[in-house]
């Protein structure tokens, strides 16, 4: 790690599945990293994730850095405070995926950042533009759509609102850069290039074990060993959480009005009863126990 | 279930897998990622099943996706490790 990359410090808020991601993946890059939530318990928990995801990652692709374990959390602040990010050069906003929590959020950001202080909105479908009104450094806030689990991924969807800036994009891009990872920019529309296609595909393979009972693993061989895909439409949907995979097609179906983004009955009554994938331990799948909080 | 034997380990990797792939059992030495009957991140869950079930540490030198790779990998390593792992 040199000194220079020390110095460098990125702020992450929300310590939910991907933003914890990002927050590894910036630290095993060697960032300091601010990682805020409001739950206390949540933050704990992610120390754990933290440890789990710096260890792991150089396994899962070897061109990662190893960083010890000690190192990584010591580079870490995990806090409930929004003015530890006051020391930070960029942040990336990773909350729920709901308009009413992400606005509050942005006004609140936006009193506590220094001027010049850019945000990356880590979204599945919300628009970059409608955020960045809320806040008056519109020029600076820019979509970074980070897929899960981020350290593992060579590239981002990049939105670029009507107001971002040329020089915001070519920040975001240095520091994609430093994280080895390139970007793919595209318009600020609602569930951008990837998920408005992608949740398309989710929901659609949803509807085929629901009406047709289909396994879920049946349908999922179909992707990796016919079309070659690394991973399911059903295993993409439980890494992603089912919750986030609801909101985002309810969100696709309020901007469109389109039928085809009706969220599946099936998908809905998972989510009812904390069915939401591998953060719960069970989603179309059983995963290992979950870490006691 | 400390120092299984090898044949133990087996059939105890083999019916954790099926609860994953349901399109048979795989050949002791097929490479189960690169047959995509699991994604890599399996290999992580894998882990801490292993650690848990035989009561190993597995350590970060051990942390090779190719350790992880075919049953027969995976019993040479949690071997390996019980031989090693004391007061298990």
């Amino acid at each position: 790690m040199s000194e220079s990359s020390a110095a460098r410090t990125i702020g992450v808020v929300g310590a939910g599945g991907i933003g914890l991601s990002v927050a590894a993946d910036f630290v095993i890059h060697g960032f300091g990293v601010v990682l805020v939530d409001i739950d206390e318990s949540r933050l704990e928990k992610s120390r754990d994730e933290l440890s789990r995801a710096v260890l792991y990652g150089p396994m899962l692709r070897t061109a990662l850095p190893r960083v010890p374990v000690e190192e990584a959390l010591a580079r870490t602040v995990f806090t409930t405070r929004l003015e530890a990010l006051a020391s930070c050069e960029f942040v990336v906003e990773n909350v729920t995926e709901s308009w009413d929590v992400k606005r509050g959020l942005y006004r609140e950001l936006d009193a506590v950042l220094p001027p010049g202080v850019g945000i990356g909105v880590n979204t599945s479908s919300i628009s970059i533009g409608r955020l960045a009104a809320e806040t008056t450094r519109a020029p600076d806030v820019i979509g970074i759509h980070f897929m899960n689990p981020s350290y593992l991924k060579d590239a981002v969807e990049i939105m670029r609102g009507a107001e971002t800036s040329d020089a915001c994009l070519a920040r975001v891009s240095g520091i994609l850069e430093a994280l080895g990872k390139s970007a793919v920019v595209v318009g600020d529309f609602p569930g951008f290039v990837s998920n408005r296609i992608s949740h398309l595909f989710f929901n659609e393979a949803i509807r085929v074990v629901e009406e047709q009972g289909v396994e879920p693993a049946t349908v999922d061989a179909v992707f990796k060993k016919c079309f070659g895909h690394r991973m399911g439409p059903l295993e993409t949907a439980d890494l992603i959480g089912l919750d986030t995979v609801a909101l985002t097609l309810d969100h696709l179906y309020d901007s469109y009005g389109d039928e085809k983004f009706r969220c599946a009955e099936l998908l809905r009554s998972m989510v009812k009863t904390q069915r939401l994938g591998r953060k719960t331990g069970h989603g179309f799948y059983q995963y290992g126990p979950v870490q006691p909080s | 279930m400390a120092h299984a034997d090898r044949e133990e380990i087996i059939q105890v990797v083999l019916d954790y897998l099926a609860q994953y792939d349901t399109s048979g059992t795989p050949g002791l030495d097929e490479d189960l990622f690169e047959s995509g009957r699991v994604n890599s991140l399996f290999s992580i869950q894998l882990v801490g099943f292993l650690e848990n079930t035989f009561r190993i540490k597995i350590t970060v030198t051990d942390l090779d996706l190719q350790n992880f790779a075919t049953v027969n990998r995976v019993a040479d390593l949690v071997l390996a490790k019980s031989a090693t792992t004391t007061g298990a």
